[in-house]
Parts: C-alpha cells; sequence; structure tokens
C-alpha cells in the first residue's frame, strides 16, 4: 500500500514539478502571512514582524531542496544533471563523440542486426494476433516401420467433420502452391511465382488477419474463385488500385478469380511460408489443377490446419478432442488411425536444429566483435578520462564523492551507448529491408519486435559497463588519491591488457574466417573429380494421376539404349539428381551391416559421368541379375585386405541379394566435401521419378526431350545441369565464409585501430621523452625500438592467445570446412602474416609523427 | 534551566501525525497545536515543518487538499490517513514502552539494583 503510495506520490511529483515548486511556496507563503499577523497582533511592526517571520522560518532553498528529496525526486534530478553533463561534455569532443559513437553503433548494430535475424528464424511465432492461442495442428499414422514415416495429414473430409464438431478451438484448413497472377488471361510477368495458399473459408476470421480493403474470402459471392490478395502483390501486380477489388483476375493462366480483399501489409506469411495470395480451398480442384477427387477422397492428403484456442479452452484439451474427432472420422471412412498433434506457431524443432549452430557460431563471432569494439572505446574513453585528471581532482577537492564521480563517467558511458543504441535499432530495421531486397524469405517475420529492443537495451548497458567501467574506477582512483606517479604505470597496464584482449579477438575471427574462405576453394578444387560440371540431368515426371512405376524405368532405358546419345538412367529426388535416397543397410552374410549411401545408376551413366573402373567388371544392367558395384571407400570398409569382388550381400531397401562385380574409383557424387561409401545398383525402383544424364552440348535438351517423347508423350520432361546440388551446396557455404569473412575484416579493421590508437596515445605521452632523446644524440631508430618494445608484451601475448584459441575455434569449425584440415598450415601462416603486416601499417602513422618530433620544439615547449 | 526543548530524532513524525490525527490542519496550524499542546516546551523550526509533512504525506501516512483558513486564505490542509493512523498507534506505543523503561530506569534507588 504505502509502495503504490510513494509510487503515486512520486511520479505526480515528477510529472508536475513546477506545480509542486509552486505549491511548496504558496503553502509557506500563507504560513509566513500568518505568523506576521500573530506577531503584529503581539506587538510588533509590520517590519518588525515579517524580518521575524524570516528568521523563524529558516532558509526556505534548503526546505526546497529536502521537499523534493521527500518526494524521492532527488536522484531523478542528479541523473538529469550528469545526463545533461555528459551531453555538453560529448558537444565538446565531437571527433572523440563521433568517433566511439561510430564505432558502438557498429558493435551493438551487429548484435542487434543478428538477434533481429535469430528472432525471426527461431523465435518469432506466426504474426497473427493472439498467436498465443494460435496452434498447428499435424497427423500421422505411428503404427508404419519408422523408416517409411510419411505425414498422412488431414483430408478435406476430415477437415469438414472437425470445424463442424470441434469445441475448444476453431480450425482453418490450408493448402500451398505457386500460382501465377495477372490482371489479363494468359498474361505472364517475369521473377519469381507468387506463393498461394488455399485457404477454407474461415481464414481471416480464425487467424485475425487485418483486410485493409474488401472482405475475408467468407463475405463474398459463394460461386467460383476468391482471391486475398497481399500487399506487396497488389502494390507490384496492380499499383495498388482499389478498384481492383470485386474484379476478375487470372490465376495460373486461364482460371479466372475474383479478388475480394487486400490484406493488411504487417501479413506476408505464416512464420516462413510466405503467403502473397490467399485463394478459397474450394478452388483447388481448378485453379490448383489437383485431383477432382481431392475435395470427396477420404484418403486424400495433406492438408495443414491451423486451430485458435476458443475462451477458457487448453491446448491440452484440444488436442484431445482433435484426436478424438479424428479418429471417429478414419473409422467412419475405415481408415487407419491417426495420431494428432498440436504445437505453438514458433518455428518447429528440426528447422530450429539445423540452423543453430551456424547461428551459434556466427553469434559468437559476433559477440567477438561486440566485446572487440567496446575494448577499442574503452581504450579511447580510458585516455580521455585520463586527460580530464585534473577536472575530478578538482570535483573530489570541492566536497564530491567518489561514487558520484564513477556515477558521472558511467552517466557518460551511458548516453554515448544510448546513441549507439538508437542507431543500431535503426540497424536492426534494415534487416527485414535486406531480406525483402533478396527476396528469398518473407520479410516481416524480420521486423524488430519488443524483443530486439530488449536485447539492444541489454547491449547498451553491457557496452556502458565495458566501456566506462574500469576508466571510472582507474581514473577517479588516481585523483582521489593524488598519486599521479602510480596512474601511468596502472593505466599502461590496463591498456596493455585491453590491447592484447583485442589482437586474440581478431586472430581469431581472422583465422576463423580464413580457414572457412580456404574450406570453399578446397572444396571447389576437390568435387570435380568426375564430371560434375558437363553434365545435363533431364528429370521425368508423370501427369498428375499417374504413378512412378518399375515399367516406365524399364522402357526409359530401353529407350536410352536405342538412342544415339547413350544418355544415362538414374532415380531422382529434389536436390539428388544422381539418384541417392541416402543410406541403406547393407547387410553381409556374416551378419556385419554396414550403411553406404545407394545410388541407381544404369550403365551408361558411369560412361557419361566419367567414373572409371577401378577393378572387376562392369555389373548387368538386368535387375535380376543382382549385380552391383561399389566405391573404393566402401570396398575398403567392406574387405579392408582381400578383394571384394564376389563378395555377396543384401540391400534392407528391397531385401534383394546382391554379388560385387567391380569397384569404382572414389567420386564427390553425394557430398562435394568428403567422398561417403556407396553402392551402385541398376536402376529399378517404383514411387520416384526416373532421370536421364548426358553429356552437355548443343542440341542434348531437344535430343532427351524427343527421347522420353518417344517413350511416352505424355511424360514431362525439366532440365538442370548435375552441377546444381553442388553449386547449392557451394552457395551455402560460401554464403558462410562470406560472413565469416566480412566479420574477420571487421574485427581487423578494429583491432588495427586499437594498436593504432594506444600507439599513438604511447607517443604523445612519450614526446617530452623522446624529445630530450633526441636532444642527447639518440637515433631515431633508437627511439622506434623503444616504443616498440612497449607495445611488445601486449602484442606478443595477444598473438599466442589468439593463435591458441583459434586452434580451438577451428577444432568447432570442422563440420564447416569441407575438408579442409583445421590446423591448414597455409591459413594460420597467412594470418600471421596479415595480423603483423595489419600492426606494423596501424603503428605506422603513429610511429612518423614520433620520429617528426623536433627535440627544440618539444623542450622549448617545456 | 531552558525553558524549551529541541526535539528528539524521529519524534517530530509522531507529533505531526499526532496534531493531524485531532482534525485537518495546515502547517502553521500544526505548529500552533504542537506548542500550545506541549505549552511551548517543544520548539519546532518552523521551515523543517514542511520537509517532513512532504515526507509523510509521500509516505501515504498523511494527505493534503487545498482549502480555506479560519481568515479567508487559501492554505493547504492535511488529514490522517488510514495508514497513518495505524503508524501512530504503532508509534505511540513504542514511545510509551520507551518512556516508561527510562522513567524507570531515572526512578531506580540503590535498593533496585
Amino acid at each position: 500500500m504505502t509502495v503504490l503510495a510513494r509510487l503515486r506520490s512520486f511520479l505526480s511529483a515528477l510529472v508536475g514539478r513546477r506545480r509542486l515548486e509552486r505549491d511548496m511556496e504558496r503553502e509557506w507563503q500563507f504560513h509566513r502571512d500568518a505568523r506576521i499577523d500573530a506577531l503584529i497582533a503581539g506587538g510588533l511592526t509590520r517590519a518588525d514582524a515579517e524580518r521575524q517571520a524570516r528568521v523563524e522560518f529558516g532558509d526556505p532553498l534548503r526546505w526546497k531542496e529536502e521537499g523534493r528529496e521527500a518526494h524521492g525526486l532527488r536522484w531523478v534530478l542528479d541523473v538529469g544533471a550528469d545526463v545533461r553533463y555528459a551531453l555538453r561534455c560529448l558537444r565538446r569532443a565531437p571527433g572523440f563523440s563521433l568517433a566511439t559513437i561510430s564505432m558502438l553503433t557498429l558493435g551493438i548494430g551487429l548484435v542487434a542486426g543478428a538477434y533481429s535475424v535469430a528472432n525471426g528464424l527461431f523465435l518469432r511465432p506466426w504474426a497473427v494476433p493472439d498467436s498465443d492461442e494460435v496452434v498447428v495442428a499435424s497427423a500421422e499414422r505411428r503404427d508404419r516401420p519408422a523408416s517409411t514415416s510419411v505425414d498422412d495429414g488431414f483430408s478435406f473430409g476430415a477437415y469438414e467433420h472437425i470445424r463442424a464438431h470441434a469445441r475448444a478451438a476453431d480450425y482453418v484448413a490450408m493448402a500451398d502452391n505457386y500460382l501465377r497472377v495477372a490482371a489479363q488471361r494468359d498474361e505472364r510477368h517475369p521473377g519469381r511465382t507468387p506463393e498461394a495458399t488455399f485457404a477454407s473459408d474461415n481464414f481471416v476470421e480464425v487467424l485475425g488477419i487485418q483486410v485493409q480493403h474488401g472482405t475475408g474470402l467468407a463475405g463474398a459471392s459463394d460461386s467460383g474463385s476468391k482471391v486475398l490478395l497481399s500487399d506487396a502483390l497488389w502494390r507490384v501486380r496492380f499499383n495498388a488500385d482499389r478498384n481492383i477489388v470485386g474484379r476478375t483476375i487470372w490465376l495460373a493462366g486461364e482460371q479466372p478469380a475474383t479478388v475480394v480483399g487486400i490484406m493488411a501489409p504487417a501479413f506476408d506469411s505464416l512464420g516462413f511460408n510466405r503467403i502473397d495470395l490467399v485463394v478459397n480451398l474450394a478452388s483447388i480442384t481448378t485453379v490448383g489443377r489437383s485431383r477432382a477427387s481431392l475435395l470427396t477422397d477420404p484418403t486424400s492428403c495433406c492438408l495443414s490446419m491451423a486451430g485458435r484456442l476458443r475462451d477458457g479452452s487448453t491446448v491440452e484439451q484440444a488436442r484431445e478432442e482433435l484426436q478424438l474427432l479424428t479418429a471417429n472420422y478414419r473409422q467412419s471412412v475405415a481408415q487407419p488411425a491417426l495420431t494428432v498433434t498440436l504445437r505453438d506457431t514458433r518455428p518447429t524443432g528440426e528447422f530450429v536444429k539445423g540452423g543453430l549452430l551456424v547461428y551459434t557460431l556466427i553469434g559468437a563471432g559476433l559477440l567477438l566483435i561486440f566485446v572487440l569494439t567496446c575494448a577499442n572505446v574503452g581504450n579511447l574513453y580510458l585516455a580521455r578520462s585520463l586527460r580530464r585528471r585534473p577536472e575530478m581532482a578538482i570535483r573530489l577537492s570541492l566536497g564530491a564523492s567518489r561514487t558520484r564521480l564513477v556515477r558521472q563517467l558511467l552517466t557518460e558511458g551511458l548516453v554515448m551507448a544510448a546513441f549507439a543504441g538508437a542507431g543500431a535499432f535503426l540497424v536492426a530495421r534494415t534487416v527485414p529491408i535486406i531480406v525483402s531486397l533478396t527476396d528469398e524469405l518473407p520479410a516481416n517475420v524480420f521486423m524488430p519486435d519488443w524483443r530486439v529492443a530488449a536485447v539492444t537495451a541489454a547491449a547498451v548497458l553491457v557496452a556502458c559497463l565495458l566501456v566506462a567501467l574500469t576508466p571510472a574506477l582507474q581514473t577517479t582512483r588516481i585523483a582521489w588519491r593524488g598519486a599521479a606517479t602510480t596512474m601511468s604505470a596502472r593505466a599502461g597496464r590496463m591498456r596493455g591488457v585491453v590491447l592484447a584482449v583485442q589482437i586474440a579477438i581478431a586472430a581469431v575471427l581472422v583465422l576463423s574466417a580464413t580457414l572457412l574462405v580456404r574450406g570453399v576453394f578446397h572444396a571447389a578444387g576437390v568435387a570435380t573429380d568426375y564430371a560434375l560440371d558437363s553434365t545435363t540431368v533431364a528429370k521425368v515426371s508423370v501427369p498428375a494421376g499417374r504413378s512412378y512405376d518399375r515399367a516406365l524405368v524399364t522402357r526409359l532405358a530401353k529407350g536410352a539404349e536405342a538412342s544415339e546419345l547413350r544418355p544415362g538412367v538414374s532415380i531422382s529426388l529434389p536436390g539428388w539428381p544422381l539418384g541417392t535416397i541416402g543410406r541403406s543397410a547393407l547387410r553381409l552374410p556374416s551378419g556385419a551391416e554396414f550403411r553406404p549411401e545407394l545410388l541407381w545408376l544404369s550403365r551408361a551413366a558411369y560412361d557419361v559421368l566419367e567414373i572409371p573402373l577401378a577393378a572387376g567388371r562392369w555389373p548387368s544392367d538386368e535387375t535380376q541379375a543382382g549385380e552391383a558395384l561399389v566405391n573404393e571407400t566402401l570396398s575398403r570398409q567392406l574387405s579392408p585386405v582381400s578383394s571384394v569382388l564376389g563378395q555377396t550381400f543384401t540391400l534392407s531397401v528391397n531385401r534383394r541379394p546382391y554379388v560385387i562385380t567391380g569397384v569404382v574409383r572414389d567420386a564427390h557424387l553425394t557430398a562435394i566435401d568428403r567422398v561417403e561409401p556407396m553402392v551402385f545398383i541398376p536402376p529399378a525402383l517404383a514411387g520416384l521419378p526416373p532421370a536421364l544424364l548426358a553429356r552437355s552440348g548443343p542440341g542434348v535438351e531437344q535430343q532427351l526431350a524427343a527421347l522420353v517423347d518417344a517413350v511416352d508423350p505424355d511424360l514431362d520432361v525439366a532440365f538442370a545441369p548435375l552441377s546444381e546440388w553442388a553449386q547449392i551446396a557451394r552457395r551455402n557455404a560460401s554464403g558462410g565464409a562470406l560472413i565469416a569473412g566480412g566479420l574477420g575484416l571487421v574485427a581487423l579493421l578494429l583491432a588495427m585501430i586499437g594498436i593504432g590508437g594506444v600507439f599513438s596515445y604511447l607517443v604523445e605521452e612519450q614526446r617530452r621523452e623522446i624529445g630530450i632523446r633526441l636532444a642527447l644524440g639518440g637515433s631515431r631508430a633508437q627511439i622506434a625500438a623503444a616504443l616498440a618494445r612497449a607495445c611488445r608484451g601486449a602484442v606478443v601475448g595477444g598473438l599466442v592467445t589468439g593463435l591458441a584459441l583459434s586452434v580451438a575455434a577451428g577444432i568447432t569449425l570442422r563440420s564447416f570446412l569441407l575438408g579442409l584440415h583445421p590446423l591448414d598450415p597455409i591459413s594460420y601462416g597467412a594470418v600471421a602474416v596479415v595480423l603483423i603486416v595489419s600492426a606494423l601499417v596501424a603503428t605506422a602513422l603513429p610511429l612518423r609523427r614520433a620520429l617528426r618530433v623536433d627535440p627544440a620544439v618539444t623542450l622549448r615547449a617545456d | 534551566v531552558p525553558t524549551t526543548t529541541e526535539l528528539l530524532q524521529g519524534t517530530l513524525d509522531l507529533l505531526i501525525l499526532k496534531a493531524v490525527s485531532l482534525g485537518p490542519q495546515h502547517g502553521y496550524g500544526i505548529l500552533l497545536r504542537i506548542r500550545q499542546v506541549s505549552r511551548d516546551t517543544l520548539q519546532i523550526q518552523q521551515g523543517s515543518l514542511y520537509p517532513a509533512l512532504y515526507r509523510l504525506e509521500h509516505q501515504g501516512m498523511i494527505a493534503s487538499a487545498w482549502g480555506e483558513s479560519e481568515n479567508n486564505r487559501k492554505a493547504k490542509f492535511y488529514r490522517l490517513t488510514a495508514a497513518g493512523r495505524r503508524r501512530l498507534q504503532d508509534e505511540m506505543a513504542y514511545w510509551h514502552r520507551l518512556s516508561q523503561a527510562i522513567g524507570l530506569v531515572l526512578a531506580a534507588s540503590e535498593e533496585d539494583v
């Protein structure tokens, strides 16, 4: 109660400070008037009475000060005064202020920007109102063998059943697709194909999405296709024309749809699922070209489902209800039961796990840069505080306490860091802009929110402490004791430590960057031990409603054999054109089990890929022959000493026996940084699309298309270079190397600034001594050597610590080095040279200034 | 022997609370009331009353409102709050115990030891 009363009184005094002071004056005026009246009544003259009343009342200034303190206002006024003083100090030294604030903006900005990215990637729920009430439902069959587990999802019928009967939550069903969007029929636009979500009519209402023009899907007429456009698509494709609402546009070239509304700019995705437009679910069979049976077949799959909990319902209640409703439905259509899970709308565990290590490493790098920046600024601040020693001494002798001075210096640090923090928040604000420029991910999830603001504020506080605490304690201790002689040594030691830390951090970051960059080049060199860059892949797909069967692969293989081009046949998966579906258990008759990568390749494919036979003979393309090849790596694993030729084994994936007829040379077929153990069998697998491999050249695509057309005119063909997957892998690695390189460069620059700053301070401090030495006949080389000696300990200490930490960093980074050894001597040598050259460059300017000292001028100034 | 007494540290709050508990009063009135009830024994430096009043008000022990004084001037009147009443009772109980104890010590004779 009293705490509340105090808070109320404090706030009202703070807000109404003028009124408070006025009230005090009025109250005391009344007091004095009443006293004067009483004294006059007692027989005094008015003049005497006024004087007497003034004396009895005491010093009004003192009472006013105590009055403010009584309202708890004192510290606010003190802090206000400190901040004003700090601002004056910063204004007086504009060069220093600009340098420190921009460096801190860089440091805090990196932290804020990186956290913005991590926040968007790992922490942020869907950008819908009250997202904590929204749940994502998934369903799968748990009774299947684990290896073949697929998400069975919800069928349209199941969704209708759930929507009609659920009481704990309202559900919306969704399915994603890419759809061309145009104002005219068959009009084409270059660039990215918009991402559409087919959604049930309650999409806008359940998720609480704001519509800026028009209505949601439910409000419009019942017939035909209905579309909600995102703000971005509306602006880009329809020039933000409000009259588009109610008009017909064309989807996928030839499907008319009525625009019913434009969504608010803040909504562009559900998590990472970008949503450029929302189409009513019933149109999925026409606009989305899905099978007509999708809406009626009870076993059709897979709608994704999200729900908003109704008031008073818990997630557990909703899950139990959903489980029950799903079971009822599946029973009514005679299907096996599904297990239902509900989760919140933050990114899922798998996704988080996948990126976590990379982001932790980048985060660690950024933190080091942050510390480096603070060390640098701290160094500058220390030098400046030491110059303000006389001011401190005067204030102490006038009665200011040491705490008061420390607080003053900390406030100055805080003001600098706060300016930098504001700048840093602007840096974080550019993250969504950059993301939207790359056009790879939805941008709004990266918009800074309260978490980013909190982290920025925390970074500001930490930066303030790192930058200002040591200088504040050092400066005031010296001034306090009045022992200026101890200062130089103490401050010098402090600067030495700061310098060593900077050099160590720079060494770690530069080395990590060098290793990652070297890794990319290393991988680019080794991954071309076969015809990776000169092979074209034709991915064959069947029209909707048909499935991939064994006969198709056989007919393709026959066609390939008959063609002049002699293409190889493989089984293709997205991202894996060489036909590996991952590892498969391989069992020897002895019972020993191995897990090599499994690849399906026809005999001709090895010629196209230029993979030579190392031993044995080529296997027959006939599946029945049961012949297989292994690569050298698997051969060594299977039989380290004797030949593997003639060895038999069974594969768990198809439970067939095979005999090894040959060994092929190792090649980087499945990864750019390592050769996995591999087993090769003839292509024959139902359920997966086949692909043709041919040597790239003019007219190859036409020939392949003609070949496929001859086998079956209904088949579709898409072409891609074989190196596509390697390029993606290389691009990812290059991206990492680029980030690391950037961080390394920033670290190097900061370390150079740090070394330069410390060195020039040293030169300034010893200007007089240098002058005397020169006057006494000392050579300039001796002076340079003496100055270098002063920094030697710090530089050597920093380098040794840095290289030792670099070894640890290299080992941590091992899995990102694409096969490069973490102790790669070239990298270490290069980094040592770069650091030494940088140190020399950084010290060159101040050294030149030191050597230009004119003894006559210096001594005259004394 | 001096006719007036310096206040013991911390007793000003108690006196103010007691004075205000007798009815809403402005600062000058509180001063007069204390002086009158203590028969001019307790002297308070007049200005120092106000920081004490503001402190008690900040703590929620008393509340204030502008009103009209007996000679029709605008004055700020203070009244006791519920929290102030509780505090007054506690302080009074403590004061009685203390003064009794001190009285006992001072009245002690050789036989009591």
